[in-house]
């Protein structure tokens, strides 16, 4: 990450005033500033402005079809493309949190943006991540999750069938559903159309993982947390990678950052303890892993039954209640 | 639950490893079967992993793995690796 857009935004009656600057990491010196009155109609052409101004303004790669989708409004209904940001957060959050809710309410506000706009590509390629996203980390209706998932890509893919994030959502379900040679091949057009999208290399080492690529896939997540740092999840995905290529201790120093800008979140927890736990260092593996458990809660989420491995056999006992317990749900 | 019941590759594999931890043998590999059948197959993982070190020896065992090993390769020659 070398640059960092910073802002601020005003609401004058009708007018929202914004204010932006674009700063370098190395020096903290503006490379670019600028302020503007919008009313909401304008707020589409803005996106599209400020993107434009922000490429110019960065060394960073973009594709044909980028540069072709940044010249014209995702949507000519505001109101939808409201929603869609809005529901972008939410599904940042669940990134950030892992917490069921986080996909659910962000899923809502797509279907209310695709309502108003049923041509809205975009949008339908986040629902169909939002219904990918719950089959692959939560049991319940996840065939049926799956099935909506691959449906609503398929149509961001009529709408736009140069759309990467389709591509990239689509790469996820084929994955899911075991055509992983299809999940490659989708995958890397997803990143070829979408070169500086951290979800598209997130994906594209998801697949490889399945394939046991795990160079590969180890890459590709490297790829990803170069171009977005930010969210927990794609640590512990690029420490699991980095476990499967025998770098164990570089796992366990990302988890290590990670649970330092994350210190309750279970999953960051659980797989640090993992990692711990596959170099034998089993008292320190023990702790995460509890803690793990402990922050875990009442979640229905998969993943962390991970925690439930137990360093010690004494605890087979707990663990086989545990199984149980997460098996009958 | 049953093996049957869940799509998710990692979700099937971390459970039959743990069973392989408990010495459930049997329950092992059915959900590591199960992980074969939905196309997890990091067999570079899968042949490493300490947690299922008491199977090694078993026939059914090295039959799966085998079968791992077969779609790595196939994906190897078609994508390459490093």
């Amino acid at each position: 990450m070398n640059s960092v857009l910073e802002g601020t935004y005003q609401r004058i009656g009708p007018v929202i005033r914004i204010s932006l600057q674009l700063i370098s990491r190395d020096t903290g010196a503006a490379r670019w500033a600028s302020r503007y009155d919008l009313r909401a109609d304008d707020m589409l052409k803005f996106q599209d402005d400020l993107a434009q101004k922000v490429v110019e303004n960065l060394s960073i790669q973009v594709s044909a079809a980028e540069h072709q989708a940044m010249s014209g409004p995702m949507t000519r209904s505001p109101e939808a493309y409201n929603l869609y940001l809005q529901a972008r957060f939410y599904s940042n959050e669940y990134k950030m949190r892992s917490t069921l809710g986080s996909i659910r309410q962000g899923r809502q506000l797509l279907l209310q943006a695709i309502a108003m706009d049923p041509g809205f590509a975009e949008a339908h390629s986040s629902l169909s991540e939002s219904y990918g996203m719950e089959a692959a980390n939560f049991q319940e209706n996840s065939k049926e999750n799956l099935a909506l998932s691959e449906a609503v890509a398929h149509e961001a893919l009529r709408l736009n069938p140069n759309l990467g994030e389709a591509h990239t959502a689509l790469c996820a379900d084929f994955a899911e559903i075991g055509r992983i040679e299809d999940a490659i091949r989708c995958c890397r057009q997803g990143a070829a159309l979408t070169p500086s999208s951290d979800y598209a290399y997130d994906m594209l080492g998801y697949a490889y993982h399945y394939a046991g690529l795990v160079e590969l896939a180890e890459r590709a997540y490297s790829r990803s947390v170069e171009l977005n740092p930010t969210t927990p999840r794609i640590h512990w995905m690029h420490g699991r990678m980095l476990l499967y290529v025998s770098r164990s201790h570089d796992a366990e120093l990302e988890m290590r950052q990670a649970i330092a800008a994350s210190p309750n979140q279970y999953r960051v927890a659980a797989f640090l303890g993992e990692f711990l736990y596959y170099q034998g260092k089993l008292d320190e593996a023990e702790k995460s892993l509890t803690r793990g458990v402990e922050l875990r809660g009442h979640s229905s989420d998969i993943a962390p039954l991970r925690s439930f491995m137990p360093p010690a056999a004494s605890a087979a006992r707990s663990m086989r209640a545990c199984l149980r317990c997460a098996l009958s749900r | 639950m049953r093996p049957q019941q869940v799509i998710d590759g990692d979700f099937t594999y971390w459970l039959g490893d743990m069973y392989a931890l408990l010495g459930e043998k049997e329950t092992a590999l059915r959900w590591l079967r199960r992980t074969d059948e939905i196309s997890n197959h990091n067999y570079p993982w899968f042949e490493r992993d300490k947690n299922w070190n008491n199977l090694r020896s078993d026939s059914e065992y090295q039959r799966i793995l085998a079968d791992f090993q077969r779609h790595w390769e196939r994906y190897r020659e078609e994508f390459g690796d490093g």
